[in-house]
């Protein structure tokens, strides 16, 4: 494979979405507008914890200009939709974000003035539980009647290889150590916007929105209206950011605006204001983690076990999913004979935890190699030297059992970590600064860290993985491409209309990539865990393949050739033996289409199937493959203020194929820019139930002006896996930055922080000996 | 729904007037303070909104032989890139360019940011070390105070109903003195201040003459620190002396606030920051 040569794929083209999206003309949730539409406003709870004895509704209702107020006595089908979580709150509320009545008006503004009206009787019940060791204590009173211990159901992961105990008895020394990290938003510039509406004509609800996921909203709004899945139908508009955020609050905005859209009959368009998605929105999980790790004097490592609390809010849908992948990662992308994972979610009162870029790894990411950074500075060696003695090599073993087959895993670690090490001077660099940390003369001290991380492609055992893309080639010989997953800023469209101009050998001018939409392609799951690539990629070469194929059978007699000698390259379809025989590819469709009546129409489905996994034991594949990447931070500490500049970061990944070099770039580099907000600034207070940050101007991500120059060094290898051997690129930039930066201030000035983020407080405060 | 009355006064009187009949309307000058408060406090008192952005008079910067004088419209980019109030007034014009980010500084007026005063305002320690003045005007008198006296005015809930900024009259000394601004923030910009010190001096023959030394954003309204500043007038600036000149600042600082949590961080950064702000007249 690596002698051939791309001509759609493996280069740089420009975006199919970029011209709308630079220009303003692209239509986000917000700006679909329908006639006679309603806007709708959720009335909240006030309170994070109680019981509600009365919803009052009475005086909304005789506002002029409302259509309709809603309770949950109005839900037509099952008021509980993910984890748990209510459409509409009941006799009990939760959280801050407790829905408790939905109104319907002529205008937001009658909606807002409405809701403020609806009168709420509310008994609180005790305080709210918002910390993870309060919900893990034995004392704790229980969110949910049916959660003991507060445990989130089927959120508890185990993974055992070898005997943690033996490996730790076998040590030199047992490092022990605990890290944390806190609830972290999105952070999309986009509030979220639906607007919902009845066919009538099919009697189908129609959802319009800003969807990352439409199937599991198609499946949320089913089970709420009591409607079966055909009659639901979603489709995505352009999203303006979403990271595995525009999914639960999504569930319970189409809900709602459903069920008033039914109701009324008439569209109804509810939009978050950004307290609202602040409020609503799912979170990175914050984890508690505590690791026990056994060093041989030798500088290896022995055994690493660790325990990791993680709160998940009042209802979880992922903690589930997001444990299980932290499980398999938690110990790091070291060769260790013995290691002992042990995973819990727990409820509390407070925002929820659900998907994030990273979905995970951004926390054991940072808690394990911090770790490694310390026993690396226990063992007396330099952080580059303990890593390549103790990371993973082709043909080693992970945790589950599952070998790191060279043939179909490159796993190159060593070499990438090589590779940002010398890039950087990063040795001379560390031994520097380790010096200069001590000369009293400077107040602001440099510092370098590096951090190290491997990455399971696709869902693996989370869940079946499944791809659907239906690929219509028209008789002029332009195609349309639908694929199954969404295009929600990551370039996916762009990288799906190269795999089919690739196949077909024509230009990607000639794709048309069509917005996803429920009832025009099947259900392959959500758009999730940096599978589009792999899962929707594959499925579009598969359609593709499928196509030319039948083309192939008829126009083979023509070009005096055998099947398999039929080649598509150069808007051409040509005798491969002859080029001089050959058709253009507009003719080729017509002639397909017009004279022999062969379906130009294919539908591609790509699933590895089940991974072969022992849920049970742990043992087997977690997942099909893993990426490989490595990283140096280089930054600046002012000692004076507790002030972390990042000045360089410096990258080396292993993906398979870059599909399209300068996605993968954007992708890496707005991931690192997430991580580096998460490393150094973000943070989220809900301390006592209620939310108190509401804003941008409070919840702080990094600006233009944070941005260090980001460095890239991509390493192309030939996967079995994925289309041209890609693999997804769009979490892994994210996991390795928050590591990358601890570890640098730790060689800046000579101290440890293991909470994120690394604000000024905290870094002024390691410094001053305060809080080590 | 509240009905909000909304006037647009093409003169000063003609404001003047309105907010005489409807004393609880808000000046809005640039809004970039005022529109979020209004939509953050569901039950706020406001009733009106006086948007005085089309008065003329109000938008100019001017000279005459001794003093700028800074229309209350002024924006923060207007100040910050006006050649001679770098040249002259460079203190203001550092604070006014670390104002929030581009879209604020074209939109926030200087006006605005000393009457809406928040604790972390950018100009404000700026003004107070330049000893800038207000002229403000009410429908049947127009006075003028300095900054510092409208801040205490403003503590001690004295400032008179009616009244509005018309401009800020900065004195131009013949010789521009040494002047330092530094803003702490979680973010590099587009952020709120965590601190902000602002300091001018002359230095005459190794001596510090006529030192003036201010922070924001660590007492509810910013301070003009007379005690530090007196610990090194007339001194050559030693080591010892800008640490003590920082440990005076959190003394005082302290007495203003009282130990609060935020303490443990404040008072080691804060001295520090006073010590930078001093170190480069050595």
């Amino acid at each position: 494979m690596k002698a051939r040569q791309f001509t759609a794929v493996s280069r740089s083209l420009p975006r199919v979405d970029g011209h709308a999206k630079v220009t303003g003309a692209m239509k986000f949730g917000d700006d679909v507008n329908l006639y006679r539409q309603l806007y709708a406003k959720t009335v909240y709870t006030r309170i994070p914890k109680g019981t509600v004895k009365s919803v009052n509704i009475d005086k909304a209702c005789k506002v002029a200009g409302v259509a309709a107020v809603i309770t949950q006595k109005d839900v037509p089908g099952k008021p509980i939709t993910f984890g748990r979580f209510p459409v509409i709150a009941g006799k009990e509320v939760r959280y801050i974000g407790d829905a408790l009545a939905v109104v319907a008006a002529e205008s937001s503004e009658i909606a807002a003035y409405a809701a403020s009206l609806v009168e709420v009787e509310y008994e609180e019940v005790g305080k709210p539980i918002t910390d993870i060791e309060e919900a893990a204590s034995f004392q704790a009173a229980q969110i949910h009647a049916d959660a003991p211990g507060n445990l989130i159901d089927h959120a508890s992961h185990h993974l055992e290889m070898g005997d943690a105990d033996t490996g730790l008895s076998h040590a030199d020394m047992i490092v022990e150590r605990h890290y944390r990290t806190g609830f972290v938003d999105n952070g999309y510039i986009e509030p979220e916007a639906v607007i919902a509406e009845v066919e009538i004509n099919t009697q189908t609800v129609v959802i319009r929105g800003t969807i990352q996921n439409p199937y599991n909203i198609r499946s949320a709004v089913a089970g709420v209206l009591g409607y079966p899945l055909n009659r639901i139908r979603v489709i995505q508009t352009a999203i303006g950011g979403s990271f595995g955020g525009k999914d639960e609050s999504m569930i319970a905005l189409s809900c709602r605006a459903s069920i008033l859209a039914l109701k009324t009959g008439r569209p109804v368009k509810m939009v978050f204001t950004r307290e609202e998605s602040f409020i609503c929105s799912p979170k990175r999980h914050p984890f508690h983690s505590s690791y026990r790790a056994g060093l041989a004097k030798d500088g290896k490592i022995t055994a690493i076990a660790s325990t990791h609390y993680v709160q998940g809010g009042p209802y979880n849908k992922q903690a589930m999913f997001a444990n299980w992948r932290a499980s398999i990662h938690a110990a790091g992308p070291y060769r260790i004979p013995h290691v002992d994972t042990n995973i819990h979610g727990v409820y509390t009162n407070t925002i929820f935890g659900g998907a994030y870029r990273g979905f995970s790894s951004p926390q054991v990411v940072f808690a394990v190699e911090s770790l490694i950074d310390e026993c690396s500075e226990l063992s007396g060696m330099n952080p580059r030297e303990f890593r390549m003695l103790n990371c993973l090599q082709p043909w080693d073993t992970l945790p589950t059992g599952q070998q790191l087959s060279p043939e179909r895993m490159p796993a190159n670690l060593s070499q990438l970590i090589e590779a940002v090490c010398r890039k950087t001077s990063f040795d001379e660099k560390w031994e520097q600064f380790r010096i200069m940390k001590d000369n009293r003369a400077h107040t602001v001290k440099r510092g370098i860290g590096l951090s190290a991380t491997f990455r399971g492609v696709g869902l693996g055992g989370e869940g079946i993985d499944t791809g659907s893309a239906s690929v219509t080639i028209d008789s002029d010989g332009y195609v349309q491409v639908t694929s199954g997953f969404t295009e929600m800023g990551q370039g996916l469209a762009t990288s799906l209309s190269q795999i089919a101009a690739e196949e077909f050998g024509i230009d990607i001018s000639r794709i048309t990539w069509n917005q996803n939409d429920t009832s025009a392609n099947m259900d392959n799951g959500p758009t999730v865990a940096s599978r589009g690539i792999v899962s929707g990629g594959n499925a579009v070469v598969q359609a593709a393949r499928k196509l030319k194929k039948r083309m192939a059978a008829v126009l083979c007699g023509r070009l005096g050739c055998r099947i398999e000698d039929v080649e598509f390259a150069d808007s051409m379809v040509r005798n491969n033996l002859d080029p001089e025989k050959q058709i253009n590819f507009s003719d080729a469709a017509f002639i397909c289409l017009q004279e022999h009546g062969i379906s130009l129409y294919a539908l591609g489905w790509h699933s590895p199937g089940p991974q072969p996994l022992d849920h049970k034991t742990g043992r087997g594949e977690a997942y099909p493959s893993y990426l490989f990447g490595a990283t140096v931070a280089e930054i600046a500490v002012d000692t004076g203020t507790g002030k972390i500049t990042a000045e360089r970061i410096t990258s080396a990944i292993e993906l398979g194929r870059a599909v399209n070099p300068q996605i993968v770039r954007g992708q890496f580099i707005g991931g690192a820019i997430q991580g580096l907000g998460f490393a150094v600034m973000e943070e989220m207070d809900c301390s006592d139930g209620y939310m108190h940050t509401l804003n941008f101007n409070d919840f702080m991500i990094p600006g233009a002006m944070d941005i260090p120059e980001i460095d890239i060094m991509l390493f192309e290898t030939d996967e079995h896996l994925g289309p041209y051997g890609a693999k997804g690129i769009g979490e892994i930039g994210i996991e390795m930055i928050a590591p990358a930066v601890a570890n640098a201030y730790a060689n800046a000035v000579g101290k440890r922080i293991r909470e994120l983020p690394l604000n000024l407080e905290r870094a002024l405060a390691v410094d001053e000996g305060g809080e080590a | 729904m509240k009905n909000i009355r909304f006037f647009q006064p093409d003169t000063v009187v003609h404001a003047l007037e309105f907010l005489h009949e409807h004393p609880k309307a808000r000046i809005v000058a640039g809004g970039t303070d005022l529109l979020p408060e209004y939509r953050e406090k569901e039950d706020n008192a406001i009733t009106g909104f006086i948007d005085i952005m089309r008065i003329r008079e109000l938008s100019g910067i001017s000279f005459d032989d001794h003093a700028a004088h800074i229309g209350a419209l002024a924006t923060h980019a207007m100040i910050a890139q006006n050649g001679t109030l770098k040249e002259r007034l460079p203190v203001l014009s550092a604070a006014c360019s670390h104002v929030g980010s581009p879209q604020i500084r074209n939109l926030g007026t200087i006006g605005g940011n000393i009457i809406t005063m928040s604790a972390c305002a950018d100009t404000l320690p700026a003004l107070l070390v330049l000893e800038a003045r207000m002229v403000m005007r009410s429908l049947h008198q127009t006075r003028t105070i300095t900054v510092e006296e409208y801040i205490d005015e403003k503590r001690k809930q004295l400032v008179p109903p009616g009244e509005m900024l018309i401009k800020i009259v900065c004195d131009l000394p013949d010789e521009v003195p040494l002047s330092y601004f530094f803003k702490l923030s979680r973010r590099a910009a587009a952020a709120k201040a965590r601190m902000t010190v602002a300091r001018t001096a002359y230095i005459e023959s190794g001596q510090v003459r006529n030192l003036r030394l201010s922070v924001g954003a660590v007492t509810s309204l910013a301070l003009r620190y007379r005690e530090a500043e007196k610990l090194i007038e007339g001194k050559a600036v030693t080591d010892q002396l800008c640490c003590q000149a920082g440990e005076r600042v959190v003394h005082d600082m302290l007495a203003v606030t009282g130990r609060r949590k935020s303490a443990a961080y404040k008072i080691p950064v804060l001295t520090e920051m006073v010590r930078r702000s001093l170190e480069g007249l050595q």
